[in-house]
C-alpha cells in the first residue's frame, strides 16, 4: 500500500516536473503544491524555536528550486530532495549568520536570504578566511599537501602531476584535487563553526585510482 | 553537529562530477551546467571558491603549505633498515657464538698444507671458557685409538685421556683452570697414522670477556660479515629515523 502511494506520489510529481517544463498554466503551483510540505516540514525541524525565518527560507527555497528546473535541459533527479537541501543550506547560513552577528537588522537578513549566491565565504573578512584556510591545511594530509602544492604553488603541469602520482589519466589528477579541496572545505565549515579538530575527523587518505572513473 | 554546519549538495549526480570543471576536455554544455550546480548549491560553491582562494593565497604568499617532511619511502626504508638490521646483527652474533672462529693457523706461514690432519676444537690459540671442553681433531686413517693430553704450560695442570672416536670431553672431575695456556697432544695409535707421530695445538682459558673479545675478532667470517652489515644497516636505520623524526 505504502509503496503503492509512493509509486503514485513520484508519478505525480514527473508528471508535474513535465507540466511545469511545458509552460502549461498553473504547473508552477501544481509542483510547488506537491514539494511545499516537506521543505516546510525541514525547514521547521531544522530551525526549532527560531521559527520567524522558517516562511522565508521555505519561500526562498522554492523560488530557487525552480529556477533550477528552468536552467535544466533535462531534470531526472530527486526534486524534492534537491529543494529540501537547498532550504538546510540555507538555514545553516541562517544560523551561522545569527551566530557571528547577533545584533544584525532584520531587513538586511531578509536581503541576503534572498540572495542564493551569497554563502559563508562573504560573509568572513579577508583575514578570517585566510586564517582559517591557513589552519584547514594543516588538516589535510601530505598526499593533499603534495597535489596542492604541485598544482597551484610550482604549477606543474597536470600531465606531469599525473605521471608523478602513477595515474592512468589526467582526469584522475582532477578527481584528487577535487576531493582534496572537499576535505579543506569540510575541515573550513567546522572551523567557522568553532568546532575542534578532533570533532572535524579529517586527514583523510587519498582515494585510490579510479574511484571516480 | 556537523549536519547543522556542514553544507550538503543539493544534486549529487552533479556535485560528484565537479572535478570535471578543471579538466579542458570537458564539454561546454557540461560545464554551464556545471557552473549554473554551483550557483544554487552552496555545498559545491563553497569547494570550487576554495579552491580559487587557496590559488590566490598560495600564489600571494598569504598561505603556507606545511614544509615537506621526508617522503614516507624514505621513513620507510630507514624503518626496514633498522629491523633488517637488527636481525643481521643478532644473526651474525649468533654465528659467530657458535660456528667455529677461524685457526690463527691460517694466517701462519706453515709448511703443512691447509687439509693436513689437526686439532679441530679448539683451534689454534683460541681462547675458551675453561671448566671441561670438548676437543676434536682430524680422523686419521689406520688409527684404532687416540691418546690425548692437555697440559698447562703454566701450571702443573695435567689431563690425559683415551678414546676410539675423533674427540673427546675433558672428564668432569677435572676442570681447566682459567688464565692458562694449554699444549694438547692427540698421539694415535699406531703412530704411523699421524704424519709426525702426533697432532699439537694449543689454547687458553679466560673470562667471559676475554673469551667474547677473542670470538668478536675471530669468530666466523662469515659471521663478521653477517654481523658488521647488520650493525651498520641498524646504525644507518636508528640515525635516519631520529633525523626525519625531527624534521
Amino acid at each position: 500500500m505504502n509503496h503503492d502511494s509512493q509509486h503514485t506520489g513520484e508519478q505525480k510529481l514527473a508528471e508535474a516536473i513535465k507540466s511545469y517544463r511545458e509552460r502549461r498554466p498553473g504547473a508552477d503551483d501544481q509542483l510547488l503544491g506537491l514539494i511545499r510540505e516537506p521543505v516546510l516540514e525541514s525547514t521547521r525541524r531544522f530551525l526549532g524555536d527560531d521559527a520567524d525565518w522558517t516562511d522565508d527560507i521555505v519561500q526562498e527555497s522554492l523560488v530557487a528550486t525552480l529556477r533550477y528546473l528552468d536552467g535544466e535541459t533535462e531534470f531526472s533527479g530527486d526534486l524534492v530532495g534537491l529543494s529540501v537541501t537547498i532550504a538546510r543550506n540555507r538555514c545553516r547560513d541562517l544560523a551561522r549568520w545569527r551566530g557571528r552577528r547577533p545584533q544584525a537588522e532584520v531587513e538586511s537578513v531578509s536581503e541576503w536570504l534572498a540572495d542564493p549566491q551569497q554563502n559563508i565565504l562573504d560573509k568572513l573578512v579577508e583575514s578570517e578566511l585566510f586564517d582559517h584556510l591557513q589552519t584547514a591545511l594543516g588538516h589535510l594530509g601530505r598526499d593533499c599537501h603534495d597535489l596542492l602544492r604541485a598544482l597551484f604553488l610550482d604549477e606543474i603541469p597536470t600531465e606531469d602531476v599525473r605521471r608523478r602520482l602513477g595515474l592512468s589519466t589526467v582526469q584522475g589528477v582532477y578527481y584528487r584535487k577535487a576531493v582534496c579541496l572537499e576535505q579543506l572545505g569540510s575541515v573550513f565549515q567546522g572551523l567557522v563553526a568553532g568546532r575542534s579538530r578532533d570533532e572535524t575527523g579529517h586527514g583523510a587518505r587519498m582515494p585510490r585510482e579510479g574511484a571516480s572513473e | 553537529m556537523s549536519d547543522r554546519t556542514h553544507y550538503e549538495c543539493i544534486d549529487l549526480r552533479l556535485g560528484d562530477e565537479l572535478w570535471r570543471l578543471d579538466d579542458p576536455d570537458t564539454p561546454r554544455d557540461m560545464v554551464a551546467r556545471l557552473e549554473r550546480h554551483c550557483e544554487f548549491c552552496s555545498a559545491c560553491r563553497l569547494r570550487r571558491d576554495l579552491g580559487a582562494h587557496l590559488s590566490s593565497g598560495l600564489k600571494a604568499k598569504r598561505l603556507t603549505l606545511p614544509v615537506a617532511r621526508p617522503s614516507s619511502r624514505a621513513r620507510i626504508l630507514f624503518r626496514w633498515a633498522t629491523g633488517a638490521g637488527a636481525t643481521a646483527l643478532a644473526a651474525g652474533l649468533t654465528m659467530i657464538a657458535i660456528l667455529p672462529p677461524v685457526s690463527s693457523r691460517v694466517f701462519l706461514h706453515t709448511r703443512a698444507p691447509d687439509d693436513a690432519p689437526a686439532v679441530t676444537r679448539p683451534v689454534s690459540e683460541e681462547i675458551i671458557a675453561g671448566g671441561n671442553p670438548s676437543l676434536a681433531w682430524t680422523p686419521l686413517e689406520g688409527a684404532r685409538e687416540y691418546e690425548v693430553s692437555v697440559r698447562s704450560v703454566d701450571s702443573e695442570f695435567e689431563w690425559t685421556g683415551t678414546t676410539a672416536s675423533a674427540d673427546i670431553a675433558v672428564s668432569d672431575e677435572v676442570a681447566l683452570p682459567q688464565g692458562q695456556r694449554y699444549r694438547v697432544t692427540v698421539t694415535p695409535t699406531p703412530s704411523y697414522a699421524a704424519p709426525s707421530g702426533s697432532l699439537r695445538s694449543t689454547f687458553r682459558t679466560g673470562n667471559l670477556r676475554a673469551v667474547a673479545a677473542y670470538r668478536l675478532a675471530s669468530g666466523s667470517r662469515s659471521g663478521r660479515f653477517v654481523g658488521l652489515a647488520g650493525a651498520l644497516a641498524l646504525l644507518t636505520g636508528v640515525l635516519g629515523m631520529v633525523v626525519t623524526r625531527r624534521r
